[in-house]
């Protein structure tokens, strides 16, 4: 069941969606700080994607929690 | 917030639980509407039969209503061309995901990808394996 396509069409697409967007700070945070990504063997560049990405995955979790705050009307600063 | 999610949640339900009779009432107004303007015009038309400003009239809004069908049809945002658009777009990116330049193709096919951590245990198992043989 969970094997369909339909089923897993949105997941997938949000997990492309994070990993495009891990890949793309990756490579400007390599960028920066003045190397090259073909330069980093693929266990490296798969640490900082992954490094990424669990950033990504913890301000979307947090911005999910700020939503319901507001939805219940809870104000954190004031 | 709440009062705003409760109205759109009534709507919401009255509109599929209703959906039909509103859609068919109002097609009934509007058939309504439309024999009472045919008849009007019907009657206006009778009385100045020699007038050539009616058929000027009709041809103008027939025009309109087919320059609004072929604009709707054959414009360039239509589905069709959304959709070669996008599969257009989605050719050309995997064609430079799957490219040998780029050194996160790899990364790119992983369905999870492992942390520093991981990598280490990973070796050192490894290498006891290597060690236990």
């Amino acid at each position: 069941m969970t094997n369909l396509p339909i089923i897993n069409y949105v997941p997938n697409k949000y997990r492309e969606m994070v990993r495009e967007k891990a890949i793309s700070r990756a490579r400007t945070r390599i960028i920066i700080a003045g190397g090259d990504p073909t330069d980093f063997s693929q266990d490296d560049l798969e640490v900082i994607v992954r490094e990424e990405e669990d950033k990504i995955n913890d301000s979307i979790k947090q911005k999910g929690i700020m939503a319901v705050l507001a939805l219940l009307g809870l104000n954190l600063i004031g | 917030m709440f009062k705003q999610i409760f109205r759109l949640t009534f709507v919401t339900f009255i509109w599929k639980k209703y959906k039909q009779i509103i859609v068919s009432t109002v097609c009934l107004l509007i058939s309504f509407w439309l024999i009472n303007f045919a008849h009007r015009e019907y009657l206006s038309f009778a009385e100045h039969q020699s007038d050539a400003s009616f058929f000027i009239k009709w041809f103008l809004l027939v025009a309109v209503v087919i320059i609004y069908l072929c604009y709707s049809i054959y414009s360039p945002k239509n589905k069709n061309g959304l959709n070669k658009n996008k599969i257009d777009k989605e050719s050309a990116e995997v064609a430079t995901l799957t490219s040998d330049d780029d050194p996160f193709a790899q990364i790119r096919q992983k369905k999870s990808l492992r942390s520093r951590a991981d990598i280490m245990l990973e070796k050192h198992t490894q290498n006891k394996k290597i060690k236990k043989e």
